[in-house]
C-alpha cells in the first residue's frame, strides 16, 4: 500500500495545506491522539526514516517506488564518494550527461532550479534548494516521447527546453538556459538511453549487476505448475513437442494436452490456429475437472474452412471433463470485430461444427481501442484534475468500461467453470492479448494460490510470458517509434482488474496495491529482464536468465514491503472470488492513475 | 410496462406449499414491550432485490405500531443478512423509515397518499425506505383482504401526524443507558463548561439567558458566548436572528481561535448593528483580538432543498426497481451520479470545513459560520471543522458527543429533516446524511484516523429512522423537554 512510503511525503510537505491541517493536528494532539497510537501499529513494514531521507522526499513528483529504491541507493551513496548532485546509481549504473542551471518545471509546486542528470539508467533531477530538494527519478524504460521545446528565438522564462512524455501517466519539462547551450547534450544522452535499441545499445537490464538472496528466474517451473495441478492424470499430459519452438514460435516449450491427443492431431490442429497456437490447458479444477484452456482463432475465412482434426481436438478437451457434456467457447471480441477477421483468413467457431460447443461473444475491444482511452485518462488525470464533472470526464474516456467488461466476462468464465463445471475454451484473434486476460482472471478468482505473491508471480510468467502476450511490442521496450500501433496497455489493464479484485476481496490477497504498482513500474523500467522479448522463445535466445535479474529476485528479497496487512490467510478461506462486475464497483484506481499529483495520494 | 408482465413471477414451488408457513419461535416476529400489532397477512411473498420477480420468499407480513416485520422460514435470509439487531429482523423495517408506498398492479405503479384509505384489491406493493431499502411484496397466495389491509394500515400507521404518536411514546423496553457515562450530552451547563476547559479555550463565558428557554426555544439553555458580552445585550441581539439563533460558541483552540455558528439576520432587519456588536465582542474574545473570520455558508452551501433533490435522484440510482434500470443505469453510471449533484455537495461541504480548519490552524482566526436559520449547514461544517482538527472527535464516544453537542443540542430540526410527522409545511432533507457522507470521505482519505467504520456511519443513519431512540427524534433541545415532562 502507498500508506508507508507516503508518511515521510507527507510530513514534510508544507505547500498543500489540505493535508496539513489534518496531519500536523493529529500529531500535535495529547496523549489520546488517535492517529499517533495508530500509526505505531500500523507501521511494521516502515524502515524507520532518518532525517535526510524524509527531507529529500518531499518533492512532488516522488513516488514510492522511487523514494523506496532511493533508500536503497542511498546506501550505496555512501559507498562511492559522489558529489552532492550526482545521483545513487545501482550496480551497473553509469553517469552519461549532466546539465547544470536546469529547470524543472514542475506542475503542482511551480518552477525548481537544479542540476539534471543522464545515467544509462534513469533521468534524475535534484533542484538545489538544500533542505527539501525536489527531485525526479524517473527510469529511461518509462519514457516514451523526448522533444524539444522552443528554438533559437524563444524568449520569455522558461520557453527553451525539452518536454519528456511518460508511458506512467505524467508528464515532465525542464527549461534550458539558452546560453548554456545545454540542451543538446542532455536531449541527445535522453535519446540515446532511453531509447536504445533505436541506438544499437543494450537495454540497462544487461548492464544491471544487483545480486539478490532469492533468484526469481526459478519461482516458475511448469511441470512442477503442472503437477501441482495434478497432470500428468488419466485425460492430460504433458507434452514436449514444442521443444524447440517448432510448432508454434510464441507458445513455451512444454504444455498440456488432453491425453488422447497424438502428435499428428497436434500438427493438424496447429495449421487450423492462427500463428499456430492450438488449445492447450491454462487450469484445471481440483475437484470437478473442468478446465479453462485457451488458443487463437480458427483458420474459417471466408470459405467457412473446417478442420476435422480440430472438431475433434476440442471434443476431447470436453470430454476430459466427465461432469459435463458441453462446453463453452468465450470469443474475447465483439462479435463484428469476430465476424470482420473471417475476410482475414480468421474467424470463430461454428456451432454445426462444434456439435457440443457453445459460443459467446465476450465483447472486449482490441488493443487500439485501449490504447486511445488510456490517452484520454492521461489527459483527464495529469498533470491537474478538473474537479467539476470529474466523474463524468472518467466515464467519457470508457477506461472504467472497458475494465468493467474484461472482469464480466471473467466472471462469466468462473462461473461456467465452477457453478456449472463446464470446461471453458478461450480465444480472441491470436489469443496474447484478450485471451491472457480472460484466463489468468479466472484463474486469480478460482485459485488462492495466485493469490499469493509468489503464485501471482508464476500467473504472470505463465499466463502472460510464457504464452507469449508480446511484451516488447505492447510496451516498445527501448524503442522510439512512440506511436507504433503494436503499443497497448494491455497488461496494465490486466493489473487493473487485479486491483478491482483486491477493493472487492481485502482479505483474499496476500499482497497489497504497492506490489501492484511495484510491478507496473518495472513493466517500463527495463531494469530487469522480466518483461524483456515477446516469447519464451526469444528469451531462451537472448540468454535473459543468465544476462539480467529477474523482477522476482527483487519483490521476493523484500517481501514484507508487499504484504497485505488484512490477508486471511488459512485453509478456510474462500475459495472461489466472484466479484461483483458492475460498473458500480469498478473504481478509478487513482494510487495508480493520479499518484503524480500530491493532492491526490491516499493520506496517512 | 409490457415487460413486466411477461416478467411476473411465475411459480417455482408447488402450490400445495402455499398452504400455510409454518415458523418456528425463532422465526416468528417479535413484538416489543409496548408495540401492538396492527394486522398480520399470511402467505404473503417478498421478492428477493433486483431478482425482476423470480426469486421470492414466502412469509407472514405483520404492521404493528412500530414496524413492518416479514417473517419466513426460510433461513437463508439470516445467514446472508450482514446486519441484524434485537429490534428488527433481516426483513424488518421500522415505520418511521418508510418513505414512499407504491401500489403495483398488472401495468401500473401507484403511488399512494398517506392517509388515504384503499378499497380495491391490493396485489403487490413496493415499499421505499428511506435509508434506500426497497421491498416488494406480492399478495397473490394471501387471504382476499390482507394486500388491502397491509397497505391500509401502513397508510395510517407510518405517517403520524403528530409527533406523540410515534412509536417513542409507547415503548416500554428498559433504556440502556450506560454509555451515557461516556458520551457527553450538552444537556447541562457543566457539560458545556467542560467543554470550554476541555479544549482549553478562554475568554467565553456560560450564559443562563436561555435557561428556560425565554429567550429562544430552538437554542440551548446553556448558551458559550464571549467574556465582554452582557446577558442584557445578548438579551437585545437574539431577538434580531432568524429562529433566534444568535453566535454562540462550539469549538476553539488553547491559542484562542474559537469555532462559533450563528444564523443570518432576520430579512426585516436592514441595520446590521446586533450583528456588529456581537461580532465585536467575539473579536474582543480572541487573544491577540484578531478580526473573526466570517463563512457566509447560505451563498456557498447547498441548501436544504437542494440536497433533499439532489438525495432523491441520488435514491433512483441507488434503488433500481428491475434488472432493466439496473443495466441502464449501469451504463452511464458515472455521469447520472455526477448528476445528481451529490458527490458535488459533498465536496463542497468539505471544502468548507478545510477553509474554516485553515483558517483556525494555520491563521489561529476564530471562524464565524454563518447560515439562514444556523442549524443546518452550520451543523455539517462545524462538525466537520472539528473533526478535522480534534481527534477526539474521531473516536467513537467522541463523535457521539460531536453529534450530541453540535447537531443534538445545537437544534438540528430532527422531526423535520427526517420527516417523521407527516407536515405539508415542513421541509425534508438529509442534511445529516450528507454529513455522515463527508465523515465517511474522511475516513476513507484517513484509514487509521478513525476509531469507528463505515459500517458504525450506516448504522448512525439507520438508527435515525428508528423510532425508539430519542436521540434524533426532535427538532431542538426545548421539545425534548417538553417531551420528556409529558
Amino acid at each position: 500500500m502507498m500508506k508507508r512510503g507516503s508518511v515521510e511525503l507527507l510530513d514534510m510537505d508544507s505547500n498543500n495545506y489540505s493535508k496539513n491541517i489534518a496531519l500536523d493536528t493529529f500529531r500535535a494532539d495529547s496523549k489520546s491522539n488517535l492517529i499517533n497510537s495508530k500509526q505505531e501499529t500500523t507501521s511494521w513494514g516502515k524502515t524507520s526514516p532518518s532525517k535526510s531521507y524524509c527531507s529529500s522526499s518531499s518533492t512532488s513528483t516522488e513516488n514510492v517506488v522511487s523514494t523506496l529504491e532511493r533508500k536503497k541507493a542511498a546506501t550505496f551513496e555512501s559507498n562511492i564518494a559522489n558529489r552532492p548532485d550526482d545521483p545513487p546509481l545501482l550496480p551497473g549504473e553509469k553517469v552519461t550527461g549532466q546539465a547544470r542551471d536546469v529547470t524543472y518545471l514542475c506542475p503542482y509546486y511551480g518552477p525548481a532550479r537544479g542540476v539534471l542528470t543522464v545515467t544509462n539508467y534513469k533521468l534524475y533531477f535534484r533542484s538545489a534548494d538544500k533542505d527539501t530538494p525536489n527531485i525526479i527519478d524517473v527510469p529511461l524504460g518509462v519514457v516514451s516521447r523526448i522533444e524539444k521545446v522552443g528554438g533559437a528565438s524563444s524568449r520569455g522564462e522558461n520557453a527553451y527546453g525539452i518536454e519528456v512524455f511518460c508511458k506512467d501517466m505524467r508528464n515532465l519539462r525542464f527549461a534550458h538556459k539558452q546560453e548554456n547551450h545545454s540542451r543538446r547534450d542532455v536531449f541527445e544522452k535522453l535519446q540515446q538511453f532511453a531509447f536504445p535499441l533505436s541506438h544499437k545499445i543494450k537495454l540497462f537490464a544487461f548492464e544491471y549487476s544487483e545480486t539478490f538472496p532469492e533468484n526469481g528466474w526459478t519461482i516458475y517451473e511448469p511441470i512442477a505448475e503442472l503437477k501441482r495441478m495434478g497432470v500428468n492424470n488419466d485425460m492430460w499430459k504433458i507434452s514436449r513437442i514444442n521443444e524447440q519452438y517448432e510448432i508454434c514460435d510464441s507458445y513455451p516449450a512444454v504444455w498440456a494436452i488432453p491425453a488422447q491427443a497424438s502428435d499428428e492431431d497436434i500438427k493438424a490442429v496447429a495449421s487450423y490456429r492462427s500463428r499456430a497456437r492450438i488449445p492447450v490447458l491454462s487450469w484445471i479444477h481440483p475437484e470437478s475437472q473442468a478446465t479453462i484452456t485457451r488458443c487463437s482463432q480458427p483458420l474459417v475465412g471466408v470459405s467457412g474452412k473446417r478442420c476435422r482434426e480440430d472438431e475433434r481436438y476440442i471434443q476431447l478437451i470436453m470430454d476430459a471433463n466427465a461432469q459435463s457434456h458441453k462446453m463453452f467457447i468465450m470469443d474475447a471480441r465483439p462479435s463484428a470485430n469476430a465476424i470482420a477477421n473471417k475476410a482475414k483468413g480468421g474467424g470463430y467457431e461454428s456451432e454445426d461444427a462444434y456439435q457440443n460447443a457453445e459460443l459467446v461473444f465476450l465483447d472486449i475491444h482490441n488493443i487500439h481501442v485501449m490504447r486511445e482511452s488510456l490517452r484520454k485518462l492521461k489527459e483527464l488525470c495529469y498533470p491537474n484534475i478538473e474537479e467539476t464533472k470529474w466523474l463524468s470526464g472518467v466515464e467519457s474516456t470508457y477506461w472504467l468500461k472497458h475494465i468493467k467488461c474484461i472482469l464480466a466476462g471473467a466472471v462469466r468464465i468462473v462461473d461456467k467453470v465452477e457453478n456449472h463445471k463446464t470446461s471453458v475454451l478461450v480465444h480472441c484473434s491470436d489469443g496474447w492479448d484478450r485471451t491472457a486476460q480472460l484466463t489468468a482472471l479466472p484463474m486469480l478468482m478460482l485459485d488462492p494460490y495466485y493469490r499469493t505473491i509468489k503464485g501471482f508471480e508464476v500467473l504472470i510468467e505463465k499466463e502472460w510470458l510464457s504464452f507469449g502476450h508480446k511484451f516488447q511490442q505492447r510496451i516498445g521496450h527501448g524503442d522510439d517509434h512512440h506511436s507504433d500501433a503494436d503499443r497497448s496497455p494491455v497488461f496494465l489493464q490486466f493489473i487493473d482488474c487485479v486491483w478491482q479484485i483486491t477493493q472487492q476481496f481485502p482479505n483474499a490477497f496476500e499482497f497489497n496495491d504497492y506490489f501492484l504498482i511495484t510491478i507496473l513500474d518495472h513493466l517500463y523500467s527495463c531494469r530487469f529482464g522480466t518483461f524483456l522479448c515477446n516469447s519464451e522463445r526469444e528469451r531462451v535466445q537472448e540468454k535473459l536468465k543468465e544476462q539480467t535479474v529477474s523482477l522476482w529476485s527483487y519483490t521476493n528479497s523484500q517481501f514484507d514491503l508487499y504484504k497485505n496487512p488484512l490477508y486471511w490467510a488459512n485453509n478456510n478461506q474462500q475459495r472461489v472470488l466472484i466479484p461483483i462486475a458492475s460498473i458500480r464497483h469498478i473504481k478509478l484506481w487513482k494510487a495508480y492513475y493520479c499518484r503524480w499529483n500530491p493532492s491526490m495520494r491516499t493520506q496517512v | 410496462m409490457t415487460e413486466l408482465k411477461e416478467s411476473r413471477f411465475k411459480s417455482y414451488i408447488d402450490e400445495e406449499q402455499f398452504a400455510s408457513v409454518n415458523l418456528t419461535d425463532e422465526q416468528r416476529t417479535k413484538i416489543l414491550d409496548g408495540e401492538t400489532v396492527v394486522y398480520e397477512a399470511h402467505k404473503v411473498l417478498l421478492f428477493a432485490p433486483l431478482s425482476d420477480r423470480k426469486k421470492a420468499t414466502l412469509g407472514v407480513l405483520t404492521v404493528t405500531t412500530f414496524k413492518l416485520s416479514f417473517a419466513s422460514a426460510d433461513d437463508r435470509d439470516i445467514e446472508n443478512c450482514c446486519q441484524q439487531n434485537f429490534l428488527l429482523g433481516p426483513n424488518d423495517a421500522c415505520l418511521s423509515s418508510i418513505d414512499t408506498i407504491y401500489q403495483i398492479g398488472d401495468k401500473t405503479k401507484k403511488k399512494l397518499t398517506p392517509g388515504q384509505n384503499v378499497s380495491g384489491k391490493v396485489k403487490e406493493l413496493l415499499i421505499i425506505c428511506k435509508n434506500m431499502r426497497s421491498l416488494e411484496f406480492s399478495f397473490k397466495h394471501a387471504d382476499r383482504d390482507s394486500g388491502k389491509n397491509i397497505t391500509n394500515a401502513l397508510l395510517h400507521h407510518a405517517y403520524p401526524k403528530r409527533h406523540s404518536l410515534l412509536f417513542a411514546y409507547d415503548n416500554k423496553e428498559p433504556c440502556v443507558t450506560s454509555i451515557y457515562k461516556e458520551v457527553c450530552l450538552f444537556r447541562k451547563r457543566e457539560q458545556w463548561k467542560k467543554e470550554l476547559e476541555r479544549t482549553k479555550c478562554k475568554n467565553w463565558r456560560a450564559s443562563v439567558v436561555n435557561e428556560n428557554f425565554q429567550t429562544s426555544h430552538t437554542m440551548m439553555s446553556t448558551l458559550i458566548v464571549p467574556q465582554s458580552v452582557t446577558d442584557s445585550s445578548l438579551i437585545l441581539a437574539i431577538e434580531h436572528f432568524r429562529n433566534r439563533c444568535c453566535p454562540v460558541w462550539v469549538w476553539g483552540t488553547p491559542r484562542g481561535a474559537a469555532l462559533v455558528r450563528m444564523a443570518d439576520l432576520l430579512p426585516t432587519i436592514q441595520d446590521r448593528m446586533q450583528e456588529n456588536i456581537l461580532l465585536e465582542h467575539i473579536r474582543k474574545s480572541h487573544p491577540e483580538k484578531k478580526q473573526p473570520y466570517i463563512i457566509d455558508l447560505t451563498k456557498e452551501c447547498p441548501s436544504p432543498k437542494e440536497i433533499q433533490a439532489s438525495f432523491l435522484k441520488l435514491r433512483e440510482l441507488c434503488v433500481p426497481e428491475n434488472t432493466r434500470t439496473f443495466k441502464s443505469q449501469d451504463f452511464k453510471f458515472y455521469g447520472l451520479l455526477d448528476a445528481t449533484k451529490w458527490m458535488t455537495h459533498v465536496s463542497t461541504c468539505l471544502t468548507k470545513a478545510l477553509e474554516a480548519a485553515n483558517q483556525i490552524y494555520e491563521h489561529t482566526s476564530t471562524v464565524v459560520l454563518q447560515e439562514g436559520n444556523g442549524q443546518d449547514l452550520n451543523c455539517v461544517v462545524s462538525s466537520l471543522v472539528q473533526l478535522m482538527l480534534d481527534s477526539h472527535f474521531r473516536t467513537k464516544y467522541g463523535f457521539q458527543s460531536l453529534i450530541q453537542k453540535d447537531w443534538v443540542a445545537m437544534g438540528h430540526p430532527f422531526t423535520n429533516r427526517l420527516g417523521h410527522i407527516l407536515n405539508k409545511d415542513i421541509e425534508q432533507s438529509p442534511v445529516f446524511l450528507l454529513f455522515l457522507d463527508c465523515v465517511w470521505q474522511l475516513t476513507q482519505q484517513y484509514p487509521a484516523a478513525f476509531q469507528f467504520s463505515e459500517t458504525y456511519l450506516t448504522t448512525v443513519w439507520d438508527s435515525a429512522h428508528i423510532s425508539i431512540f430519542d436521540t434524533f427524534l426532535f427538532n431542538c433541545e426545548h421539545d425534548r423537554i417538553i417531551a420528556e415532562n409529558k
